[in-house]
């Protein structure tokens, strides 16, 4: 782990980013963009499986639509991701909220997109933890590092 | 008093200084901005949907609006409280950032565009409230709104990142 961790960290691309301001701003604007689709979706698709949002509707008309704005958010979130990561990879790859970030995110996508089709209440809270969990510990490994 | 005057002052103040000195007072209300920014823009984002005729098509779009309003009125009371807070902190460094500039000018945009979208295509809204594809007036809302929030939230981080 340590040795992929070194070798990501001595790529060109990892050093390109390093070197450069501007593209670690735009990275990362694109990566909060991410975020605020990410955040979107999921809060409109587990609240709409908890019966908050529109009660009178069906859950799939909220949670098909969510997902897929989380997976658009997932989509420029990974690749940016990515690419802020490896500039730093020995040390980001032993941060605990980092380590619990991925793991939270693995979680939430397993469960959103897992059980897709399936509409419960419990799934709902399920998600909605899950997926503030995720941002709590993207705040605290970003804020706190 | 020039508005880098303003500034300068609000920087001298003490709530510029908690902001500034505190040992996670910035961290938390960086935080509490980004919970904002998740519940406002994410849940402003299926309204504008809902102008554009792309989800919940059989619900009116008044019962949208309704149903949505309360969880984005919460996120833009934490945001905005939460992003003048912090402003204040760095208010001249903010006042001659571009990225800053173009953030609140979008913002105004989109407040305007809301705004027009209220007191003009919103009043003729008993007649377009169930359709599935509302007027142009109301697209062009939705779509101006979408495109609005996308270049607040990448000016804002581009901020973060050219201020400090």
């Amino acid at each position: 782990m340590d040795s992929a961790l070194a070798w990501l960290q001595a790529t060109t691309l990892a050093g390109t980013v390093r070197e450069s301001i501007g593209l670690t701003s735009a990275l990362s604007a694109l990566h909060a963009l991410g975020f605020t689709c990410i955040m979107g979706g999921a809060l409109f698709a587990n609240l709409g499986r908890l019966g908050v949002l529109f009660p009178s509707r069906p859950a799939h008309e909220l949670v098909v639509p969510g997902s897929r704005l989380i997976a658009l958010g997932l989509a420029i979130n990974l690749p940016t991701g990515l690419l802020l990561f490896a500039p730093r990879a020995t040390i980001a790859g032993h941060n605990t909220f980092f380590e619990l970030k991925m793991l939270l995110l693995l979680t939430a996508a397993a469960v959103q997109f897992g059980l897709l089709r399936r509409d419960s209440r419990a799934l709902g809270a399920a998600g909605l933890a899950l997926w503030l969990g995720l941002a709590s510990a993207a705040g605290a490994f970003i804020l706190l590092e | 008093m020039t508005l880098l005057q303003i500034c300068e002052w609000l920087e001298s103040t003490r709530l510029a200084e908690l902001v500034t000195q505190s040992l996670y007072g910035f961290q938390i209300l960086v935080a509490i901005h980004l919970l904002g920014l998740g519940l406002s823009v994410g849940m402003v984002v299926w309204f504008d949907l809902r102008l554009l005729g792309k989800v919940l098509t059989a619900t009116p779009v008044s019962e949208v609006y309704r149903r949505l309003a309360p969880w984005m009125m919460t996120g833009f009371v934490l945001m905005f409280t939460s992003g003048a807070t912090i402003f204040v902190g760095f208010a001249s460094a903010a006042y001659s950032n571009p990225y800053f500039r173009i953030k609140l000018a979008t913002i105004a945009l989109a407040g305007l565009n809301a705004a027009v979208f209220h007191f003009s295509t919103q009043k003729r809204l008993a007649g377009w409230d169930a359709w599935t594809h509302p007027p142009a007036g109301a697209r062009a809302a939705g779509a101006i709104s979408i495109l609005s929030w996308i270049v607040v939230v990448l000016a804002g981080r581009m901020m973060s990142y050219t201020m400090f």
